[in-house]
């Protein structure tokens, strides 16, 4: 039961010329019980940040406090974490049940017995009991994964710490043990800082989304928050799925103006000064289909990938290409003519070099704020 | 699980006082020696250094002493050793005789090699029986002393009617062939033993290279219609390059090098037929115990090792191999 | 219809006996390449084998394999004259050498794969490149130094010898193998509280095992076999120190032309390390083709 900070956190590795900062001043706070998603591509800093914080990796600059007492010079069995790989790392001659006992037996003076009895216990709570003298070899990827995070639940440690623990595992069993460590987390009430770079693993089991990119953070948030109200170009295009569609525009009096493309300017966007190009980003799922000349913009349907409930469209409109979630199959078909519009909330506007939002909706959908604020505008 | 967190809760918190905070110490200490490479790697390095780097070096200064094993003076001569060296007949000869048994050697072990490796490939591909026993047979030639293969091969072709093939020969109405005292027989004699030793080598490495060929890239060439020959052609082969390179310096240099088998089996010669380059510096050391002067044969055999294989370095163009 | 059915039978079985015939005649040739093999490699060993059985008087008549009335009185008379001895010390450096090769190399090889240090590859090609240099080329100055460290006439000394010989390859092959684990079995094993030796000992030491028995059976084979340093180091000892090599070769300098003695010793010299190596050969041909040795 601990809080985890981070502050002014940097990883370099090499030195002199060569030498790569992996994460940069990169301060943090996980609150006690809380689930944060670290999340970002490869490369981002991620994983190294997770290392920091287990110990594996020596930390150049920063602080790390678990539970208020800085834990940089302590080693990793000190720092009251445990960790769940992403290749399940299980000691491949050793039984599940050895699996389990090997952190206890090394850190803790548990007799034979205690230790044993905490096996148990932990393997009844994950459904593994019976898998207790079984290899990791003759075990399936899911059992694995439930070895795994026995190993790290047995120590009963302050941190949970998960490095891409369900990316081994195939697209059906993926969604069920991610339900199921979200159930766990939450009935141990255990901090833990989950590394992905699946965003809709982050979206859906986050307590709170910190996003990444080389090395710094762009942005910490509850998942909708980062969803609706992202605070640059980059969080908005890595959240979601399909990804965020992004126009140039340039302001012309009260609208922003492309080829082939014009829309007014919401309300918060005011101060924003004519002759400037922008941005804009909208989400596929906030595009309407209207009537030809009516929206924003017309187009012609190009490729329709029906997904059942709904479908994807790909709109041609001058030379970009919108992506739009229309309902289930037959709203549009390929070669149609159709306009496209969106609600003035669902549009975001970031700064053509520096990718920063700059005007982003006060709320999020449902607030009163925000219900107050559409009505306006409409 | 409330039962399980309040079971712990004690244990696992760090108790940073007393007794484990020395064990802290301790384990701190463990820790950063044990963190630093040398603590792994010294051990070897420094067995390294006295038995192989120390002596590549002294080998080199010997080469310029007079030293010999009677008395233990020494005095430096040079490059004396090695102009007595090239100016003297019998150096050539024996560079001639190591040249032609490595070069036979070459190529009948990796021609050897290769073809058994292909055919007990085959064999476990296919379910045959008797890749396993042939395979064994073979490598179990390798694993017999060197010195010991020297004695069977001298039993083997003994100029009576001991020797069995002499006997089976004589029953066929041939005469004794002087495998051992004719002097181009003898060589031809040397390099058989040598091959029946060193084929499995080259076997064995062919044949891991073999199972690392993948069973898809023979799947999708028959499906491009390539026949058994063009298979071999254009998948085993390319896929075999870098084993074939391996393989061919190894055997160039164990050939090179080789004294064991040949001390025992003809002990160079009749004459000098078969006194390769080793076995002629082995004999200046101990029998005429001119050390400086065998030093100086031992320094030209590494030199010709080393040139040969950097000249296979410049033929195979393996750069994106290694 | 019934015509049609015909037909692609007929073709069928065409096409099928056609293949069926050039595969025998593969799987033929390949009979044969294995039996002239195994006359080849087999032969010489069960001739001598044969000769170690004969009495005196009968090596000049047969030529069958199993002499007619076989006698073991060779095999007694050589080993009564120092071969079991010669065998004991064999053993005792050959044991010896492999387990210290073991204990000096599976450190290094752990360091190699697990640190990222300066001069890491070059260090490596360096420790390799010996690899190229036959222990015949450095005998001399090895000789010189085993004196001046008085440690020749000592199986000690061989000992040590063989150790710092074998090293360059072992390294190279166990490297490999340490490789081939994953890293995040030594990350898990120190969130679970292992320092990095207990990681060595508890946790990569196991998942090795592999390559450490291919090092061993190589190594053992390698030591037992071994003659030109037992030769030089251990000459001028006396015949109490020699190893079987060695014994055996000086033995066929004395015996002349006893051959039934000679046959005898060889066979001992051979007999029982191509059992030890046929019994363990399964595992050293796995190792290699396991891929740890890079082609």
């Amino acid at each position: 039961m601990a809080r985890l900070e981070l502050n002014d956190l940097r990883k370099t590795f090499g030195r002199g010329e060569d030498s790569v900062e992996a994460v940069s001043d990169l301060s943090l706070s996980v609150s006690d019980g809380e689930l944060l998603v670290l999340v970002g591509p490869s490369g981002c800093g991620k994983s190294t940040t997770l290392n920091c914080i287990a110990g594996l990796d020596s930390v150049t600059d920063g602080t790390i406090r678990i539970g208020g007492d800085p834990v940089n010079e302590r080693r990793p069995e000190e720092r009251d974490i445990a960790m769940v790989f992403q290749n399940y790392a299980l000691y491949p001659h050793m039984t599940a049940a050895e699996n389990l006992e090997f952190g206890l037996k090394m850190t803790t003076g548990l007799t034979a017995a205690e230790r044993r009895e905490r096996v148990e216990s932990t393997a009844e709570l994950l459904d593994i009991d019976r898998l207790l003298d079984q290899k990791p070899k003759s075990l399936s990827g899911g059992q694995k994964q439930r070895v795994a995070l026995g190993r790290a639940i047995i120590r009963d440690p302050s941190v949970f710490l998960m490095d891409e623990p369900l990316s081994n595992l195939d697209a059906s069993l993926r969604s069920t043990m991610r339900t199921e460590i979200q159930q766990l987390q939450e009935d141990l009430d255990v901090t833990t800082v989950y590394v992905t770079h699946d965003q809709t693993e982050a979206m859906t089991m986050a307590d709170r989304i910190a996003v990444m990119r080389g090395g710094t953070l762009q942005q910490v948030g509850e998942p909708l928050e980062c969803y609706y109200r992202p605070q640059n170009r980059f969080v908005a295009e890595f959240i979601g799925e399909p990804a965020m569609n992004m126009v140039q525009v340039t302001r012309r009096g009260d609208r922003f103006v492309a080829d082939g493309f014009e829309y007014p300017v919401p309300k918060r966007a005011d101060h924003l000064s004519s002759g400037n190009s922008f941005t804009l980003g909208i989400r596929p799922g906030a595009i309407d289909v209207v009537e030809p000349q009516t929206g924003a913009a017309t187009g012609t349907v190009g490729v329709v990938e029906p997904l059942g409930e709904t479908s994807h469209a790909h709109v041609d409109i001058a030379d970009t290409t919108l992506t739009i979630t229309t309902d289930g199959p037959g709203t549009v078909e390929r070669g149609d003519v159709v306009g496209v519009d969106f609600p003035p909330q669902r549009v975001h506007v970031f700064d053509v070099d520096t990718g920063v939002a700059v005007a982003r909706r006060d709320g999020l959908p449902g607030d009163p704020v925000e219900s107050n604020l559409n009505t306006q505008v409409d | 699980m409330t039962v399980m967190l309040t079971m712990t809760s004690d244990a696992a918190i760090d108790d940073p006082s007393s007794g484990s905070g020395i064990r802290r110490t301790v384990g701190t200490y463990v820790d950063s020696v044990v963190s630093r490479p040398l603590f792994w790697l010294l051990p070897a390095l420094l067995f390294i250094t006295v038995f192989q780097l120390y002596p590549v070096f002294e080998v080199f200064r010997m080469s310029l002493t007079d030293m010999s094993l009677i008395t233990s003076e020494e005095s430096y001569v040079w490059l004396e050793n090695y102009r007595r060296l090239l100016g003297s007949e019998r150096f050539y000869s024996t560079l001639r005789v190591t040249g032609l048994y490595s070069i036979a050697s070459i190529i009948l072990q990796i021609g050897l090699g290769l073809g058994l490796a292909l055919a007990i490939d085959y064999g476990v591909r296919r379910g045959l029986r008797g890749p396993l026993f042939t395979r064994v047979v073979v490598l179990s030639a390798w694993i017999v002393p060197g010195i010991i293969i020297g004695l069977v091969w001298k039993i083997m072709l003994l100029e009576t009617n001991v020797g069995v093939v002499n006997n089976a020969l004589g029953r066929l109405g041939f005469g004794i062939v002087p495998f051992l005292s004719d002097a181009q027989i003898a060589v031809v004699s040397v390099i058989t033993a040598g091959a029946w030793r060193g084929t499995a080598f080259s076997m064995i490495m062919f044949y891991a290279g073999l199972k690392r060929v993948p069973d898809e890239l023979y799947r999708a060439a028959k499906i491009d219609g390539a026949g058994p020959l063009a298979r071999f052609r254009y998948v085993t082969l390319p896929q075999l390059k870098s084993v074939v390179f391996v393989v061919t310096i190894l055997v160039t240099i164990y050939s090179l090098n080789s004294f064991d088998l040949i001390f025992a089996l003809t002990n160079g010669g009749p004459g000098r037929a078969t006194e390769v380059i080793a076995l002629s510096m082995y004999k200046s050391a101990f029998n005429s115990y001119e050390m400086g002067m065998a030093a100086a044969t031992a320094v030209v055999l590494l030199m010709v090792t080393l040139v040969v294989t950097a000249v296979y370095f410049r033929l195979f163009d393996i750069s994106e191999e290694i | 219809m019934a015509g049609r059915t015909d037909t692609t039978f007929g073709g069928a079985r065409l096409d099928v006996s056609w293949s069926q015939i050039r595969r025998y005649c593969y799987d033929g040739v390949t009979y044969l390449v294995y039996g002239l093999a195994v006359l080849f490699f087999l032969f010489p060993v069960l001739w001598v084998i044969s000769l170690s059985l004969r009495t005196e008087g009968a090596v000049y008549t047969s030529l069958e394999l199993l002499p007619s009335n076989p006698s073991l009185d060779s095999y007694r008379e050589v080993l009564d004259s120092g071969l079991l001895r010669w065998m004991r010390n064999t053993l005792f450096v050959a044991v010896l050498s492999v387990t210290g090769i073991l204990l000096v190399t599976t450190p290094a090889a752990y360091g190699f794969s697990r640190f990222r240090f300066r001069g890491r590859r070059s260090l490596l090609l360096a420790v390799l490149g010996f690899q190229m240099i036959s222990p015949i080329v450095i005998v001399l100055p090895l000789y010189d130094i085993m004196r001046t460290l008085g440690l020749t006439e000592s199986h000690t000394g061989l000992i040590l010898l063989y150790i710092g010989l074998q090293i360059p390859f072992s390294l190279w092959l166990l490297k490999g193998y340490f490789d081939t684990i994953p890293t995040e079995l030594d990350k898990a094993a120190r969130i679970d509280g292992c320092n990095r030796l207990q990681t060595l000992r508890y946790v990569l030491l196991r998942p090795v095992m592999p390559g450490i028995a291919v090092v061993a059976i190589f190594n053992f084979v390698l030591t037992w076999s071994e003659f030109v340093m037992a030769y030089t180091m251990l000459s001028p000892g006396g015949e109490d120190l020699y190893t079987l090599s060695m014994g055996i070769y000086v033995f066929d300098n004395q015996l002349a032309t006893q051959w039934t003695n000679i046959a005898a010793a060889a066979v001992i010299g051979i007999v029982p390390i191509v059992i030890f190596f046929v019994a363990l050969q399964r595992y050293f041909v796995r190792g290699l083709t396991d891929g740890a040795v890079k082609g």
